[in-house]
């Protein structure tokens, strides 16, 4: 009894560590982390997680990523004319029909699947004949795939 | 191709041309258009997945366009072709059309989620029973209560006709409601309940008659029209959570388990439709599942999927023709069955300046699965390899 007692201590300490190891994101210089970890597409990954090229990999597991250098503020003594845009600039949406609608998208990722339906389930492994790739490529960087 | 509708296949190949020549029209088309074209070719050692146990390789294409004529509408064409090598006449065709509205802002508190399609499937002579025509569509309603907790309600619908069998068609309608929300960090729980609601046309114990032989539980008489069968409706209670996490920057994983229950079902029994990877009973069963995925990044570039899980289903008792001599041509037939299944999926990205995407996709999968209906006593073992480019 006072075996199994210890057990269970044991156990729920190493589940307690467990549960919260990794509570806090990887930043890259430069980048601000403003987002919380969220999993709506249930892959296990972030979907707020960057991915700068696209390819469903998270920048922070993407061999390809070069962090952006980050801004030397003693560069010169002149003025930032950057900076200085960055206030009065013009704030307008350039974005494409396309990547409006992934943004929208990405919002309702958790509403677009129904897993209580019949079907439910049926996807596991993509058992039926078909292209493969279990659950697609998941949602990472503000868009699903 | 001899059986093989045209009219399908000419949207494939109406798709197909958006997809090659289209690249070289004016560059802002891609604003509102995204296309995607998909090829495999794989191996199954039970196609049927049944005690036949059919070996057979198959090759796919497919081919869908995304129009966007507004921000907030995606329009979806799709075809579809799959030809098998031995199995001939289970080469099919698929064709649809869909379309997705999200009508409020992303920054909204709120989002409603609404889409629609339509699928047609065709088979050659022999299996032309299986020809089905697919309409499903779902809007479901959601609120942000916090940047980590978002609450969830909707409604859908799928209603399959099967063009030559009709008292296998059906409608399903499913109401769910669900919660994700993430915990200590980086751990996500999501819960999600359902009830859905399928229409049937079924035989009432009353007709059936006491069992005489194995394997059997109940015999129905020889001329079934003499009992004709009686339309009602089923219902399913279902519960799903899932947990899922990373682990490190490469690794993460994802336990789900579901529980689904029949609703005040009596003892009924639905015409049997016996290819088990085409039948319609084959997604209506009550039970439980347990499963655990693993995803990871850990090859440079790839993205690796592996999963195990088991599943507890009952299905419905059917009512299958066979000959068995100097009793009844109809049998009535239960059907209980274990499963477990693995799979693993590696895939490749390469995202190209030009826009273009492509990705190659290799998966195998085994199935083992254990059935009180000696027919679905099977293993099934299937290895594919596919390609992806979309633009």
């Amino acid at each position: 009894m006072k075996n199994t007692a210890k057990s269970i201590v044991i156990l729920g300490a190493m589940l307690c560590l467990f549960l919260l190891s990794g509570g806090e994101r990887i930043a890259f210089a430069g980048e601000t982390v403003t987002k919380p970890y969220v999993d709506m597409d249930g892959d296990g990954f972030d979907d707020n997680a960057s991915d700068e090229d696209g390819d469903a990999i998270p920048d922070a597991a993407d061999p390809d990523y070069v962090p952006a250098p980050a801004e030397d503020e003693n560069m010169s003594g002149l003025i930032n004319f950057g900076e200085t845009l960055k206030e009065v600039g013009i704030v307008e949406d350039f974005s494409t029909n396309m990547q409006k609608f992934d943004r929208l998208d990405f919002h309702t990722r958790a509403m677009a699947q129904n897993r209580c339906g019949f079907d439910a389930g049926e996807e596991f492994g993509s058992e039926g004949i078909g292209i493969g790739g279990s659950s697609g490529g998941g949602c990472v960087g503000g868009v699903c795939r | 191709m001899k059986n093989i509708k045209l009219r399908p296949v000419l949207i494939i190949f109406a798709l197909s041309f958006v997809f090659f020549v289209g690249s070289s029209a004016d560059a802002r088309i891609w604003e509102y258009v995204e296309t995607e074209f998909q090829t495999s070719a794989g191996y199954t050692d039970n196609l049927l997945a049944d005690s036949s146990a059919v070996e057979d390789s198959y090759g796919l294409g497919k081919v869908s366009a995304k129009f966007y004529p507004l921000p907030i509408a995606e329009i979806l064409l799709n075809g579809e072709y799959t030809n098998y090598g031995n199995y001939v006449d289970l080469t099919n065709y698929s064709g649809g059309v869909g379309i997705t509205v999200i009508p409020l802002k992303e920054n909204s508190r709120f989002s409603i989620y609404i889409n629609g399609n339509f699928n047609s499937r065709g088979y050659r002579e022999n299996f032309e029973s299986f020809n089905t025509r697919i309409y499903d569509g779902i809007a479901s309603l959601g609120y942000s209560v916090s940047p980590i907790m978002q609450l969830r309600a909707g409604f859908s619908l799928k209603s399959t006709s099967y063009l030559h069998v009709l008292a296998v068609d059906n409608t399903k309608y499913e109401i769910f409601g669900g919660v994700n929300t993430s915990f200590l960090g980086k751990n996500s729980f999501d819960l999600q309940m359902g009830y859905a609601f399928v229409d049937l046309t079924y035989w009432e114990k009353q007709v059936w008659h006491p069992p005489d032989i194995s394997g059997a539980q109940y015999v129905l008489p020889e001329r079934t029209d003499e009992y004709p069968p009686t339309d009602g409706h089923l219902k399913l209670l279902q519960i799903w959570p899932r947990y899922s996490r990373p682990i490190g920057d490469k690794f993460a994983i994802v336990i789900n388990y579901s529980y689904r229950k029949f609703d005040d079902l009596g003892e009924i029994a639905v015409a049997g439709v016996t290819t088990q990877s085409l039948s319609p009973w084959a997604s209506i069963y009550e039970g439980e599942s347990i499963s655990f995925t693993l995803k990871s990044f850990f090859l440079p570039n790839f993205i690796l999927e592996s999963g195990v899980g088991y599943w507890k289903k009952n299905f419905l008792n059917s009512n299958e023709n066979r000959n068995v001599p100097l009793l009844a041509k109809y049998i009535i037939l239960a059907r209980h069955d274990e499963q477990n299944k693995a799979y693993l999926t590696i895939k490749r990205p390469f995202p190209l300046k030009s826009g273009l995407f492509i990705e190659p996709t290799v998966t195998i999968n085994h199935t083992y699965n254990n059935s009180t209906n000696a027919q679905y006593d099977y293993t099934n073992l299937s290895i594919s390899g596919g390609i992806t480019f979309r633009y």
